[in-house]
């Protein structure tokens, strides 16, 4: 830990072996200061991974099989420890379908496969520049604002959306109308969006970036990667000794959790 | 080997514009009817009074032809039976209908009671000038089907043979199989220079089959391979594949790569998004009605996959999602269906315990 700053770890996510390697190699020759370079071939790995190891640098390839690479960037910001400086990304494609731009803004950089030696040297060198003058920890917000970029990247933003007030979720074989104000939270589960009221809960079978977009008259707070909750509802937030935040809310007995990206909503002024 | 646009294979009213044509043919040739007519005893007035009573049965003749042939019903007649039809009404109508007029405006006694050496030959004329303008319009229609029908098949043809190439050429694939090869030069340069060869292989086989009308299943199965073994190199341990092919059955003709989207469905959405291993199995086997061809996964299956982020990255990359495996398996049905006809079918089912199998079936 004491030379993190001299012996920069790196985490490379490739799902194809030959490629790994081969990035791996081209990295330590443009990097001879590297520490550690921990290989993973899938999403999940990659997120386990990262949070167990907190490397410096991410290079997540955009195509993995679990979790593609933006969904692993937005799981280990969700969760990435507030004791470490947040980590620098590096998309990486074998192929420049995505906008460039867009990735530009979310990550450090973005390099297309299989990466050149001098391209890999300019990435190296911004890297290099970006872990020398990064802060010891994360800013307050600075993770939840990086989440906020990576899921600008998922999904282009609808226009001409029609806003509604009540909520039809589906609740066995009848549909539950609910209206916004009676919402408490929104969580994802897989595709579902599950609405929790007062008296019980509906799924809406739409994304959660989606149905939040579609509301109107409520008021949102990010809370998780995957939960909303209605900030009139929001009653108390308590801290246990991991540091992990728990939300309660009225007319809720369960409490919700708080991802660590999001916990600096909940410190005191 | 395309689906069955047979020229003329059912009847087409003439559009309006063309009626114009007939109905100026038809009265050209009265005008030479009734000059034929007038050789008898020349005279100007006799011409004229010919050229009424042809004209008034032209005219009437065409104008219950046309009438008739917007009849609704007779679309669904061959174009012969429909002009037979028109033709055997309209002529016989029109000469009856069409003298009764002319003789009754010329306050003439109809003929018809007064057999006559002239009226055979005015009558002759008009039938024979009635036939051939049916005939002529016959003729136009056929062209008209003909050309059409060859214009789609063309189009077919040359959207069938671009399709394929795009498919074979599939950007994504050619990028990463040579960064895969790139990398392998510097660890293995034995195995790289094997796996180029299988990538000619395959590149070879895509361009025949973008020419050939058939391929050899032996044949087919190798270039199959020959992809597997470039999708392995990529993926390494994540992917195993086999294949039976019965001896019988080596010779056997299919349509060529009409099996690769099965594979590449197979890969792209099976075997890629899943975590960890997953096998692909490709047979052929003789059943009673005919052969059947397998291609089954072991890796993500149906549901997973609607379901699955795969459409995320799609959806990201700004595409309104990903339908390149629908396209796939709508081009094999449609080449199924042009080569062995409605008999043939693809099916698509889950596989037990996970994976999808992609069943071809082909008759006798």
């Amino acid at each position: 830990m004491s030379d993190q700053g001299v012996r920069p770890r790196v985490l490379v996510a490739e799902d194809e072996p030959l490629l790994a390697g081969a990035l791996e190699r081209a990295l330590r020759e443009a990097w001879p200061e590297l520490g550690t370079v921990e290989v993973v071939h899938d999403g999940p790995a990659a997120v386990e991974r990262a949070l167990a190891q907190t490397p410096d640098v991410l290079f997540l390839d955009i195509r993995m099989p679990g979790q593609d690479g933006i969904e692993v960037a937005e799981a280990v910001a969700d969760d990435w420890p507030a004791e470490r400086p947040a980590p620098l990304l590096v998309f990486v494609t074998a192929y420049d379908e995505f906008a460039v731009a867009a990735f530009e803004k979310a990550a450090v950089d973005y390099v297309l496969k299989p990466a050149t030696a001098e391209r890999l040297a300019v990435t190296v060198g911004r890297l290099r520049e970006r872990l020398a003058t990064r802060a010891a920890l994360p800013a307050t917000g600075e993770l939840a604002a990086l989440f906020a970029r990576l899921q600008s990247l998922s999904a282009a933003p609808q226009v001409g959306l029609e806003r509604v007030r009540i909520i039809r979720a589906s609740a066995g074989n009848t549909v539950r109308m609910i209206p916004v104000q009676e919402v408490i939270c929104l969580e994802a589960a897989d595709k579902y969006v599950t609405v929790v009221t007062a008296d019980g809960e509906g799924l809406v079978r739409m994304s959660l970036r989606d149905l939040a977009a579609r509301l109107e008259g409520i008021e949102l707070v990010q809370v998780h990667r995957g939960t909303l909750v209605n900030a009139a509802c929001m009653a108390s937030a308590t801290r246990d000794e991991m540091g992990h935040y728990a939300l309660k809310l009225r007319g809720l007995e369960r409490p919700v959790k708080v991802s660590r990206a999001f916990a600096h909503l909940f410190r005191p002024m | 080997m395309f689906p069955s646009i047979q020229p003329g294979s059912r009847f087409v009213p003439s559009p309006w514009k063309k009626v114009r044509d007939i109905y100026v043919l038809v009265t050209l040739f009265c005008a030479l009817a009734a000059a034929v007519l007038t050789l008898a005893s020349p005279s100007f007035a006799g011409f004229l009074r010919w050229l009424f009573i042809t004209g008034s049965i032209g005219v009437t003749a065409v104008t219950i032809g046309t009438l008739l042939s917007r009849i609704p019903g007779l679309r669904r007649l061959t174009p012969r039976a429909a002009h037979t039809f028109i033709g055997g009404a309209a002529i016989p109508l029109g000469y009856v209908i069409g003298s009764s007029i002319a003789y009754g405006l010329l306050g003439e006694p109809l003929p018809v009671l007064q057999p006559e050496p002239r009226r055979i030959v005015a009558l002759a004329a008009t039938g024979l000038a009635a036939l051939f303008i049916v005939y002529l319009d016959a003729m136009r229609q056929r062209i008209e089907i003909e050309a059409t029908a060859r214009g789609a098949a063309e189009r077919l043809a040359a959207e069938s043979q671009l399709r394929l190439l795009r498919a074979q050429l599939e950007p994504h694939m050619l990028f990463n199989t040579l960064a895969n090869l790139r990398s392998l030069i510097d660890v293995d340069p034995k195995r790289a220079q094997s796996m180029i060869d299988q990538v000619i292989l395959y590149l070879r086989s895509a361009l025949a089959a973008s020419r050939s009308e058939t391929v050899a299943l032996r044949q087919e199965f190798a270039q199959l391979r020959a992809y597997l073994d470039i999708m392995a190199l990529r993926m390494g341990q994540r992917l195993s594949f086999e294949f039976e092919l019965p001896e019988g059955l080596e010779d056997f003709a299919i349509p060529p790569m009409l099996l690769q989207p099965l594979v590449e469905n197979a890969v792209r959405h099976g075997v890629e998004p899943k975590v960890g291993p997953s096998a692909i199995r490709i047979e052929a086997r003789r059943t009673g009605g005919g052969v059947e061809i397998r291609v089954t996964d072991t890796g993500l299956g149906l549901d997973r996959n609607l379901e699955a982020g795969v459409d995320a990255s799609a959806r990201r990359a700004g595409r309104p999602g990903d339908a390149s495996s629908g396209y796939g398996l709508e081009h094999v049905r449609e080449r199924l269906n042009a080569f062995y006809g409605a008999l043939a079918s693809l099916t698509l089912e889950a596989n037990a315990p996970e994976g999808v199998r992609a069943t071809v079936r082909i008759p006798r």
